[in-house]
């Protein structure tokens, strides 16, 4: 391992004389009290691939938020090939030939893709778009980078590695030699993240400097030249991809070591409580789910990867009772419910957490005691012939939140006032409180950091030893093989393999995530 | 950015910490003043504006200190001027009540106008083809107005629930089809053609004794006010109070309430948590246009006596800026249905006694709403920032 | 020709119906702008209503060219004060819509006595000089230059830098900052641009439909202009189509007499067919994805 030291250098360059693309000194950047970048030193060579790692939380995004100007420091400063420059925008930062591809893509679905490159930067003749030449200088540019993308095809038409290409065709276009790629793989499945990293290996031949925030260590270092670790708001040090190894980028990361370990169920698993059939949904003309086959067994966890957008929503929605199926069935503890109100599968023992808890798990600005018994609050004691019980209320929060040390100012406060692991924490215990049979967590850990993440993972797996039927949907493949007795893949509407938790692989799930293959469909 | 818990540390599990069960009094009164804040800055905003107007229209300082002692004088001070403000505050909090039970919903109920109007007019039928004694009589006939908003609320919930149709502008429409239905009914079907007089009026023939509300006058005179005979204020203002606890108690003890207050913050937690929303939509709507429907009862009932057809009197507009002042709570719903109706004295008063229009007290109340949203705005967010902190400083 | 025939589609209703459809469709044009943008004007009736009695006054006091003029400013300004509320303070828009319509019931009303002695109406001004055309009678000035404004505000929706930007913002603002283009300022013009449409509507009703301004004259045809809208799909040339629906509808209530409908139901027709288009339409359109949402520029994502 070769950390760089941090001796005075001439501006721009670094101490052997490397020129430098990106520099920051001293960054700090705070939010309402809490510190996002803490005094942050991080310096990017000219040419280089450079991979920004840390938990979520640790101020990745902020920094190069700040970068981008999309947001300003609080303190320090930030050099651009050299100069001290004041980022206040990111029209400023386009100016400075700086481009961004945010983790959340953002596109304009209803704009072809060559309205969403040249956007802001528009070919004009005074005022008057001129659309052949965005058109003809857009097919250009894929040509250059190697892919083929209609110009005048709608966004919302293409898939997901393409419109990661536009997002990257809009830096291109607008001259960026310094390109920041906030967690460009979290979308992609392996095969899509192999074309990735070639595309940015040639960017990087081709002189641009690249930054790229990541969380998987392996692709990190499967790609990146020098490696930078923030914990804590604090950059702990960068590194030289090729003296250094997983294990200690992960120690640096968590400053402790990290398991991600399978954890398999003890007891064997029981009856099937869910068992769904051809499960159809449409979507106009477009069959959304295409006749899925599924079965969860008490004392397992069943875990469905998949690309999303393969169904999953649909899937997750119409056992939950949220939309009608147009075609199969779905029973749940022997009974069929495919017709059931939610109220009524709740009642049997259906419990859900959905995959935006902001959105679907909670009322924000309504007290934590009101959000304790969302979706129970029909039951006694919480009501009683149409009124409600504040006190049998209050006395379940209170429980809820001492079981699973939700922090929490006070159980009156509003939702908002949570952060997101604890608010995740309230859901996860209202949920497990209500007496299931069959849990539904759609990805339960998505936006949660390790130490949060390690506890819902924890509460899942005795979940499962306590005898509850799990379904665990999730594009986290780590998740998956760690958690799941058995794995299922969906791809277009259908559950295309079925395969045994502790003998699959990444590599076999994504040819099956792609479509690649598709030989081991369960039996209706 | 979101902040996310920090990990605990390996092997130290946090202690346990005492959760408050409930916020202390401090809190609550600093809460409290921040809430009646707005309103307070609203007020302050609209009574400058009010003077602005004048003395960039009259240029007369004098005019504005005219204004001032009359809204004191005639508003307020004046033997009979609470009569009036109850009297007309009675309308205004029912109507206030129907926009809130849709804002609590999520929906936007701008058809209280020709829900009351509808409401009105299937009263004057109950209460002019009936006869029976009073006990019988007038409750029948109070139901028959809340029927007539409730089915004038009908179409806009059945379109926004089946066909997804906005309630604003459903809701709009279905005010002006109400003034047709009821320029076609008062001037044909159902107009009192044993008139006298020179210009027969549009309108029907007077409601039976029997469903007549009664004045309040003598109760609140036997309570030590010393009202005119004639101050118009009826028994309704006691119902239309009645309403408003109800109200209260519904949107905060009950199960339905609950719901309802789910559905209008958060429509997607509603479904997962087995909200039905398209069965609480049709519901709120429907409750909403039953309420709206009391709301042209006083004029029908107290006043006038038979329905006319100038039965649009703008109190659903009103309502809509006393829902958004009060909060859509119960006792700010009554409080901003006082205030507007303060307005109401005072721009009489102002008619009579200055040489000022007394339509400024229309611009005041316009300016009160547009400025209670932007003031109710940013305290939220004040509110929303301090928690915020706080949460942090102590996590 | 059958009485009913002549009744539906004879010269006179056409030319009727054009009147009609000119002050629904500049209404419909500022309602796709501020709608393309992101922002929802259900204030836009209200803003038409301050153009009817701004026109009128400028028309009485400097002659009807300025009466224009003074209505598109006031229509402007009224959604000026619009744009403040919902794209900086951002509350929700159709609050801030629905307290600008209740300000036009008042204000109006307070100015009429200020400026005309009573409040509900002005007296006759001097309207702007008539053409003819064959068979359709007389028109104003203003039915042509309604046309070609038609058109121009689609080119410059569609094919104008401006334009480009100002649907992404209406349609992703987060990645329209991204790209530097200035969601708050697309925002504000569309709403204002909106507002100006709005003023020219309410102008030509009072001094070229009726030649005075009567209270309530504007007969909630900014709420109409919304159904057109949606409609119209969002759209320059559907908003023609829809607003020549309504237009004609419109005629309709004047020329239409059918022995077993009253005429006041009659009346009522253009209430209904919104009703119905809103009924029918209103699942199978696709607004603005980002329609009626707080943007706040650089806020955290």
């Amino acid at each position: 391992m070769a950390r760089t030291d941090d001796a005075p250098a001439e501006a721009g360059r670094e101490p052997d004389g490397a020129p430098l693309a990106v520099e920051c000194r001293g960054i700090t950047r705070r939010y309402a009290g809490v510190i996002a970048n803490d005094h942050v030193d991080f310096k990017v060579r000219e040419g280089e691939i450079h991979a920004l790692v840390g938990e979520n939380g640790a101020g990745k995004s902020t920094l190069m938020k700040m970068v981008y100007g999309m947001e300003q420091p609080d303190e320090g400063e930030i050099l651009v090939r050299g100069k001290p420059e004041k980022i206040d925008s990111p029209r400023k930062a386009i100016a400075l030939r700086i481009g961004m591809v945010h983790q959340h893509f953002m596109l304009v679905d209803a704009f072809t893709v060559a309205e969403n490159v040249v956007l802001g930067a528009e070919p004009a003749n005074g005022g008057r778009l001129d659309l052949d030449e965005a058109n003809r200088e857009v097919a250009e540019l894929a040509r250059g980078f190697g892919t083929n993308l209609d110009p005048a095809a709608r966004v919302e038409t293409l898939a997901v590695g393409q419109q990661q290409r536009v997002e990257i065709l809009k830096l291109l276009y607008r001259r960026a030699d310094i390109l920041i790629l906030d967690e460009p793989t979290a979308v992609l499945v392996p095969q899509e993240v192999e074309e990735l990293f070639q595309a940015m290996r040639s960017l990087s031949q081709q002189g641009k400097t690249i930054i790229f925030i990541a969380h998987s260590l392996e692709e990190v270092l499967a790609v990146a030249d020098r490696i930078t670790v923030l914990r804590d708001g604090k950059v702990i040090g960068t590194v030289v991809a090729a003296d250094t190894t997983e294990e200690e980028v992960a120690e640096m990361m968590v400053g402790r070591p990290v398991l991600l370990e399978r954890v398999h169920g003890q007891t064997p698993s029981g009856e099937p409580m869910l068992e769904v059939e051809g499960l159809r949904v449409l979507a106009g003309a477009r069959e959304q789910l295409a006749g899925a086959n599924l079965t969860v067994r008490r004392s397992e966890i069943y875990g469905l990867a998949g690309i999303e957008g393969n169904g999953q929503a649909e899937l997750v929605e119409a056992l939950v009772g949220l939309l009608h199926p147009d075609g199969g069935s779905i029973r749940l503890g022997g009974k069929d419910v495919t017709r059931a109100t939610v109220r009524d599968r709740r009642e049997l023992g259906l419990c859900y957490i959905p995959e935006d808890r902001h959105a679907r798990a909670m009322v924000l600005p309504m007290t934590l005691w009101e959000n304790s018994v969302l979706g129970q609050q029909e039951r006694r004691p919480f009501s009683r012939r149409g009124l409600l019980n504040p006190k049998a209320m209050r006395q379940r929060a209170t429980d809820l939140v001492r079981a699973f040390r939700v922090k929490a100012p006070s159980i009156a406060a509003p939702a908002y006032a949570l952060s997101g692991g604890n608010q995740q924490k309230l859901v996860l215990a209202r949920e497990f409180a209500s007496g299931p049979k069959l849990l539904i967590a759609a990805y339960p850990t998505r936006g949660l950091d390790i130490g949060a993440t390690e506890f819902v993972w924890k509460q899942l797996v005795s979940a499962r030893d306590a005898g509850l039927a799990v379904l665990l949907i999730s594009a986290n493949l780590e998740e998956i093989l760690a958690l799941a007795d058995r794995v299922g893949v969906i791809y277009d509407g259908r559950i295309t393999a079925e395969l045994d938790g502790s003998q699959a692989t990444m590599n076999e799930l994504g040819l099956y995530m792609t479509g690649a293959r598709s030989d081991r469909e369960p039996a209706a | 950015m979101k902040v996310e818990e920090r990990p605990p540390a390996p092997g130290a599990e946090p202690p346990t910490e005492a959760v408050a069960s409930r916020v202390g009094w401090t809190e609550r009164a600093s809460q409290l003043g921040l809430q009646l804040l707005a309103p307070a800055i609203s007020l302050l905003i609209s009574a400058v504006v009010g003077a602005l107007v004048i003395l960039i229209v009259q240029r007369n300082v004098g005019d504005l200190a005219d204004v001032a002692s009359t809204m004191w004088d005639y508003g307020l001070a004046n033997r009979s001027a609470f009569a009036f403000i109850f009297g007309r505050a009675t309308p205004f909090i029912f109507a206030g009540i129907a926009v809130a039970i849709a804002f609590k919903a999520g929906l936007f109920n701008i058809g209280v106008e020709g829900q009351y109007a509808i409401g009105a007019l299937t009263a004057a039928i109950v209460g002019t083809k009936l006869s029976a004694p009073t006990v019988i009589h007038l409750p029948l006939t109070i139901l028959a107005g809340m029927a007539g908003g409730l089915a004038w609320a009908l179409i806009p919930a059945l379109l926004k629930v089946y066909r997804g149709a906005h309630e604003v502008i459903s809701t709009i429409m279905m005010n002006y089809v109400a003034n047709g239905l009821l320029l076609y009914l008062l001037s044909g079907p159902l107009k009192d053609t044993t008139q006298v007089g020179a210009i027969a009026q549009q309108r029907t023939v007077p409601v039976e004794d029997t469903a007549r509300v009664g004045s309040m006058v003598p109760f609140f005179n036997s309570i030590g006010f010393n009202f005119r005979g004639s101050s118009p204020v009826t028994w309704l203002f006691l119902l239309a109070l009645v309403a408003a606890a109800v109200y209260a108690f519904v949107v905060r003890r009950t199960r339905f309430g609950f719901e309802l207050r789910v559905l209008g913050i958060n429509p997607r937690a509603a479904e997962p948590a087995g909200i039905r929303s398209n069965a609480m939509m049709m519901k709120a709507m429907l409750l909403s246009g039953a309420v709206a429907g009391l709301a042209g009862l006083q004029d029908l009932l107290g006043f006038d006596g038979y329905m006319k057809l100038d039965y649009v009197r703008g109190y659903g507009f009103t309502a809509i800026a006393i829902a958004l002042l009060g909060r859509n709570t119960g006792i700010g719903i009554v409080a901003g249905a006082l205030l507007f109706s303060y307005l109401d004295r005072a721009s009489s008063g102002i008619g009579l006694n200055t040489g000022v229009p007394k339509e400024v007290t229309i611009i005041m109340g316009g300016v009160i709403i547009l400025t209670i949203v932007v003031a109710y705005e940013l305290v939220r967010r004040a509110t929303a920032r301090r928690q915020l902190k706080e949460a942090h400083e102590r996590a | 020709m059958p009485e009913i025939v002549g009744q539906l589609i004879g010269f006179a209703v056409i030319a009727s119906a054009i009147r009609a459809f000119v002050p629904l469709f500049l209404a419909t044009l500022g309602a796709v702008f501020n709608e393309r943008s992101g922002v929802v004007n259900i204030g836009i009736d209200g803003m038409m209503i301050f153009g009817t009695w701004f026109g009128a006054w400028g028309a009485l006091r400097y002659g009807p060219v300025a009466g224009f003029v003074i209505a598109i400013l006031a229509g402007t300004a009224v959604a000026l004060l619009h744009a403040i509320v919902t794209v900086t303070f951002r509350v929700d828009h159709i609050i801030s819509g629905v307290a600008i319509n209740i300000l036009a019931l008042g204000i109006p009303r307070f100015l009429s006595i200020v400026a005309f002695g009573q409040g509900t109406q002005s007296p006759a001004v001097e309207q702007l000089p008539r053409f003819s055309l064959p068979r359709l009678g007389e028109m104003s000035p203003i039915v042509p230059l309604t046309l070609v404004l038609g058109v121009a505000a689609w080119f410059v929706l569609n094919r104008t830098v401006f334009g480009l930007r100002l649907r992404s913002a209406g349609e992703n603002p987060r990645a329209a900052e991204s790209l530097g283009v200035r969601v708050v300022a697309m925002r504000y013009a569309g709403v204002l641009l909106s507002g100006a449409f709005a003023g020219l509507a309410g102008a030509y009703i009072s001094i070229e439909l009726v030649g005075q301004y009567n209270e309530g004259m504007n007969q909630g045809r900014g709420f109409i202009a919304l159904a057109a809208l949606i409609l119209g799909n969002w759209t320059v040339g559907g908003a023609a189509l829809a607003s020549l629906l309504f237009g004609w509808t419109e005629a309709l209530t004047v020329f239409l007499r059918v022995s077993w409908i009253n005429n006041a139901f009659i009346q009522t027709l253009p209430y209904i067919v919104t009703l119905i288009v809103l009924a029918l339409f209103f699942r199978r359109v696709r607004p603005p994805k980002a329609v009626g949402q707080a943007y706040e520029a650089g806020a955290p994502i």
